[in-house]
């Protein structure tokens, strides 16, 4: 039982608890010396990302070295022998022959493969995150945060109405628009409606249902084959609807916004970078000086793991604004500078 | 006083076959990129090599390269990716005793009741380097690089149930060495 608070305080650290197991952890930490071990190990789960080896990594030497093999005389080629013409006309009419093949089987498999992908996807803009967290804006200005493996294919995009259709989950700021509702296609027969809000939806493919996190403003989560069988969710609430399996569950739900210790998600939503940092120190332990010339007024949106490192924050910074630039000073302080230049 | 130049010069630099590129790229990156490979690999000299190897590559391409993020998470990614593949091809998954003992030297005076942060950090630093070197391996490949137990079981090539029981290892001798260390 010890082992498995250990192990549960871990998934919940790193963004990987399932719903089961968030119950499960729920309820064994309403045992007191299993709650505290579990802050306990969040603590000291904080703390170790600062670590950071400060060894002499011999630069120098390093540097001469590279000097050293990028300066170095090439080999002399090895002479080039002509070959021997001892292939027969026949062989190489045979070998023409089945490159014709091979090139109009391949021709012929593309244009079914084309063919197919029209049939089934049509036109229609998808957008998948295989190996990172993606971002996506919308042509109506909703911006999504696509979480590793999930895609997103944009179904309709007219005057009268936005929908697209999610497998996987993904974190969404819908633009406000009244005349045109947003609505997720959420897999078997299951759809979120919203009018501008922010929110996490996780589709149901994966035969748990759909599900809903509501940051700000609410959602209607509901099933096309049932009339009747919806929830609407407002912020802070989370939902699920499962027709199958004829289950509709609403809670309090504690992991859809800021940076938290513990929570499965990092939220930022036009975040002045300023206060940004403020955020980062806090959570890392670390401490963030800004250089007085420093221009940071400057918005942040990100949708991160709770597990994130700081590395990682950083380099997400970075991504968008290449020209603030930060350095150690020392262990735990780290000095900002630079602009809030975006990336072209 | 060095001229600043930033990540867009640096790599106009390169593209111009200037040595300085590499100069500046050493200078700003090196110490930081062999820190972040030896957190996943723990072998000081190879940690040089695979970061070396980095600056190889980059001049290698210098005509053709074109980074379309900012330098540094894109060096950091390709230190990472190297790394997990040194570790992949030197097959490094090395078999921990599991009744060793974990050698952790103290050096913080005994009857301390409470430890300022900057000693606490030391004593988990010390303790993260004193794990036997698979949990270490596993904890840091978590801890350090965000990879779930499935990109680590896939990477390492063991079950998802050994990197289980390895965090939940680290997790217990950090907690505990911590703990004892506190008293």
């Amino acid at each position: 039982m010890d082992s498995r608070i250990y192990i549960l305080t871990h998934k919940r650290l790193t963004g990987q608890l399932s719903s089961i197991e968030n119950s499960e952890l729920a309820r064994l930490s309403l045992i007191p010396e299993n709650k505290t071990l579990s802050e306990e190990i969040a603590y000291l789960w904080n703390i170790s990302n600062n670590y950071f080896p400060t060894k002499d990594w011999n630069k120098d030497a390093a540097k001469d070295a590279f000097y050293e093999k990028i300066r170095a005389p090439k080999a002399t080629p090895i002479p080039t022998v002509e070959p021997t013409p001892v292939v027969t006309q026949a062989v190489t009419q045979t070998s023409s022959i089945n490159w014709k093949y091979i090139v109009g089987a391949a021709a012929g498999l593309l244009f079914l493969s084309w063919a197919i992908y029209q049939f089934v996807f049509g036109n229609k803009p998808q957008i998948t995150a295989k190996e990172k967290i993606e971002y996506a804006n919308l042509a109506d200005d909703t911006k999504v945060w696509l979480d590793q493996g999930a895609t997103l294919t944009v179904i309709e995009e007219s005057k009268s109405s936005r929908k697209v259709a999610l497998e996987g989950e993904a974190f969404f700021d819908v633009s406000h628009d009244p005349e045109r509702p947003f609505i997720i296609d959420l897999g078997n027969d299951i759809y979120a409606r919203v009018l501008g809000t922010s929110f996490k939806a996780k589709s149901s493919h994966e035969g748990d249902g759909g599900k809903i996190s509501v940051r700000d403003g609410s959602v209607r989560l509901y099933s096309s084959k049932r009339e009747g069988f919806d929830i609407t969710l407002r912020a802070g609430e989370e939902g699920a609807l499962n027709p199958q399996e004829d289950i509709a569950t609403k809670s309090y739900s504690s992991n859809v916004n800021g940076l938290m210790s513990g929570k499965q998600e990092i939220v930022f939503k036009d975040e002045p970078i300023e206060d940004l940092f403020d955020k980062l120190g806090l959570h890392y332990g670390v401490q963030f000086v800004l250089d007085e010339d420093a221009q940071l007024e400057c918005p942040f949106n990100r949708y991160m793991h709770g597990g994130t490192s700081l590395d990682e924050m950083l380099d997400a910074v970075a991504a968008v604004y290449p020209n603030i630039t930060w350095t150690n000073s020392d262990r735990s302080t780290i000095v900002v500078e630079g602009n809030c230049k975006e990336v072209e | 006083m060095k001229e600043k130049f930033n990540d867009e010069e640096i790599l106009e630099l390169l593209n111009n076959n200037d040595e300085r590129a590499i100069e500046l790229l050493f200078d700003r990156f090196f110490d930081y990129l062999c820190a972040v490979v030896y957190r996943v690999i723990h072998d000081y000299e190879a940690a040089r090599d695979v970061v070396q190897d980095i600056f190889l590559d980059l001049w290698k391409k210098r005509e053709s390269i074109n980074v379309s993020i900012a330098l540094r998470p894109y060096l950091r990614r390709a230190a990472v990716n190297r790394g997990l593949n040194y570790i992949k091809r030197k097959r490094i998954i090395p078999n921990d005793d599991e009744d060793a003992a974990v050698d952790i030297v103290s050096q913080v005076p005994s009857g301390q009741a409470y430890m300022e942060k900057d000693e606490l950090e030391t004593r988990i630093y010390q303790v993260i380097e004193s794990l036997p070197p698979k949990c270490k391996l596993i904890f840091g490949m978590s801890r350090f690089e965000s990879m779930s137990y499935q990109e680590i079981a896939n990477a390492l090539d063991i079950s998802i149930k050994t990197v289980e029981n390895q965090i939940s290892k680290a997790l217990k001798i950090l907690r505990s060495e911590v703990q004892l260390f506190m008293v």
